[in-house]
């Protein structure tokens, strides 16, 4: 059948499965909206106050489903708002198409209106970029962008669309669904020798990150464990691919990890890596991390491996093929005197106590996972209420807990929460946990939670400051506190009445708990504005570059 | 003298990716020292070659390349047949100039305005050494190509 280019965009869309997109109209993308809303529904979308928060809200899509996010911006601004968010996705292996659209073929480099070379300035913080330039490739390219974003390691794609495209015509041809490039196979024979390495060990521990989510292997990865009785780390990215209750979950390691999980790192012999990249913030000196220990490394991405630190023994290929081919190599052990010593450190992990006269991070988390039920989903934005968050919070299950990562993108969670609260639908409980420097990047989003009606919880950590950059200036800057203090008189319920939804302020325990209580019961977004002191420091904290004996407690 | 390392790849879309791998290579603070697009002996397949002489390992940077879409093998080379193509003009010309020639392999030709113009496909080595010695006859153009490097000894090679 004939049909012009943008008919083309929605029936592939609507082929590839897309139900739902995220975007924000103008001049150059006229013709895709009004093709979508000639499709009567077949393809949705929702939108957002901006592009950025689109691209935010395409990535919690993805992150909370594992499906690919979709997003359509204009040319020009439209287009340079998305790329925070592709550059977040990008760091954190999210798999995301975006359609910008673009000025006329004929006008391409005459800097038009709104024309910006997006497919060029998307190229490194994207697994590929692309401008399409004859109607006759649109249906294939965009097949191509949703199969590049599901294989191998995911990632964001971006197709640029000239105008001009959109009303050109030709002949379209529906095919199924683009499938996802088949992983190398792990290799026998490096498996072979991990279950070597693992069996042979005495102090064996399992270091995993969000590639066990991407891959679908939280399930297995519990069985590994449970089976070969092995102790693990997780990432932030990998919170909640063991339940935070398992008792072989010795939770995150790392510059805000806890004690006893850096600890089992410095003293294991046998180190299998899962899905991990050993990040700065992870392996914070590489050249002395697991020194005592032989390491295993699984990873899609063949260019991970040994990275940042050598690899003893290396498995590329799938997360999920891996484990499952490892699983039955491995034999049940007895760990006891290993046991003994990660339980002995973990006597002296970080404790804080309990308070009732004034508000804690620590005790908020506690009370959000204790009242929000398990299957809750959480999002962040960056800072310190992000690692009390990655901390404290009961962490249940895989894509529960959506935060960026890699890029650290301030700003990144109340998109994400509009894109999980539309993904997973009206039932499932979301919370957001920002604190007040994020959330002025951000808040802007409100306005599409009131208008799609989404019963999103946003928990403010308000402690005035920038508190994370200043808890840097305490420690490591002599308290000289530039550009961390902002004295800013924002009113949050006053500024959520504005928008036209609710919310409260908090300032004890008590009344943290009654306000989320009757959050619970609304049906429409909330704030809950959590007044928390400036100086309330994330601990424990290895300093960058630094090491074990660094560790910083009180 | 610096080592020089030199990386092979294989694309059908030589446009759209030089950008990628230029973008690459500078990420990564490697200097490009050389760097060519050319026919394979493959329809439609294009080779592009980079050398460079920063001497670190280059294992790293070879497999993010391989990670982009339009890449579909790279070649890690050391050592081997490494070929560059001269093209002299010089202000004067005699009997030496001839000998000279004859010892590298290389063609005299004419330029359009009658000066001499000495041509020579050799090493990157070979080729300096000529040079030096065309010291006499004044060097008053010079073109050098990059390396033409065939995959003949690959260290590493990821397709």
């Amino acid at each position: 059948m004939k049909l012009t280019g943008a008919q083309i965009f929605v029936e592939t869309l609507a082929e590839q499965g897309v139900e739902l997109l995220f975007g924000y109209p103008g001049g150059t993308v006229l013709n895709l909206f009004d093709a979508l809303y000639e499709s009567a529904g077949r393809v949705k979308w929702v939108l957002t106050a901006d592009e950025c928060g689109a691209a935010h809200a395409a990535d919690g899509y993805a992150r909370s489903t594992g499906r690919t996010g979709v997003v359509l911006a204009t040319s020009g601004p439209g287009a340079t708002n998305l790329v925070t968010g592709l550059a977040t996705a990008h760091m954190d292996s999210v798999p995301l198409v975006a359609f910008t659209g673009n000025v006329s073929i004929g006008v391409l480099g005459l800097d038009g209106f709104q024309e910006a070379y997006i497919e060029g300035i998307a190229m490194p913080v994207t697994k590929h970029s692309v401008t399409v330039r004859r109607v006759e490739d649109l249906a294939d390219t965009i097949r191509a962008a949703f199969r590049i974003a599901q294989s191998g390691r995911k990632g964001p794609v971006l197709v640029d669309i000239p105008k001009d495209l959109t009303t050109a015509v030709c002949e379209f041809t529906p095919r199924s669904p683009a499938a996802a490039d088949t992983p190398p196979k792990p290799d026998a024979e490096a498996l072979a020798q991990a279950a070597a390495v693992l069996n042979e060990s005495k102090r064996p521990l399992v270091y995993f990150g969000g590639g066990v989510i991407s891959a679908g292997a939280a399930p297995l990865l519990r069985q590994l464990v449970a089976k070969a009785n092995l102790p693990a780390v997780h990432t932030l990215m990998a919170a909640g691919a063991l339940r935070w209750d398992d008792p072989m979950n010795l939770g995150m390691l790392g510059m805000h990890g806890r004690y006893s999980a850096n600890r089992a790192v410095e003293e294991a012999d046998a180190l299998l890596c899962v899905g991990a990249r050993f990040s700065d913030r992870v392996a914070l000196r590489p050249e002395g991390f697991a020194r005592r220990a032989r390491v295993v490394q699984i990873d899609i991405d063949e260019s991970e491996i040994g990275k940042n630190v050598a690899a003893d023994v290396s498995v590329p290929g799938d997360a999920a093929a891996a484990l499952e081919a490892l699983l039955p190599l491995l034999r049940p052990a007895d760990r006891t005197a290993w046991m003994e010593d990660l339980r002995a450190w973990q006597a002296k992990d970080y404790r804080l106590r309990t308070e009732e006269t004034f508000l804690q991070p620590h005790q908020i988390l506690e009370d959000i996972s204790s009242m929000a039920g398990e299957d809750a989903v959480y999002v962040t934005d960056v800072g310190q209420h992000q690692m009390w968050s990655a901390q404290y919070l009961h962490h249940t299950a895989p894509r529960q807990f959506l935060t960026s990562g890699g890029l650290g993108t301030m700003g990144f969670g109340y998109g994400a929460a509009i894109g999980a609260q539309l993904a997973l639908g009206r039932q499932r409980r979301v919370v957001m946990l920002t604190g007040d420097g994020s959330f002025h990047m951000n808040l802007n989003e409100a306005c599409t939670a009131v208008s799609y009606g989404l019963p999103i919880i946003t928990v403010i950590f308000n402690n005035q400051v920038l508190g994370m950059v200043r808890q840097w200036q305490t420690l490591f800057y002599d308290h000289r506190y530039a550009a961390t203090d902002p004295c800013r008189a924002t009113d949050f319920v006053k500024v959520a009445e504005g928008f036209g939804l609710k919310g409260w302020r908090c300032e004890t325990p008590q009344q943290f708990r009654e306000a989320f209580q009757k959050a619970l019961q609304e049906d429409g977004p909330v704030w809950i504005d959590c007044a928390i002191g400036k100086d309330e420091v994330v601990l424990p904290m290895i300093p960058g570059g630094g090491g074990l004996e660094d560790i910083i407690m009180t | 003298m610096k080592q020089t390392n030199v990386v092979t790849m294989l694309t059908e879309n030589p446009n759209g990716v030089l950008g990628r791998i230029i973008a690459l290579f500078g990420r990564h603070g490697v200097a490009i020292d050389s760097l060519s697009v050319s026919a394979t002996a493959e329809q439609g397949i294009s080779r592009i070659t980079v050398t460079t002489l920063c001497g670190r390992p280059l294992t790293q940077l070879a497999l993010q390349a391989r990670r982009l879409v339009d890449i579909r093998q790279v070649t890690l080379l050391e050592g081997g047949a490494r070929r560059e193509v001269l093209e002299v003009k010089l202000c004067r010309c005699d009997d030496g100039l001839f000998d000279l020639a004859r010892r590298y392999g290389a063609a005299v030709l004419t330029a359009d305005d009658g000066c001499p113009v000495l041509e020579c496909a050799h090493t990157p080595a070979a080729l300096d050494a000529l040079l030096a010695e065309l010291e006499p006859w004044q060097v008053a153009e010079l073109s050098r190509t990059v390396v033409a490097a065939p995959a003949l000894h690959p260290a590493a090679s990821w397709g």
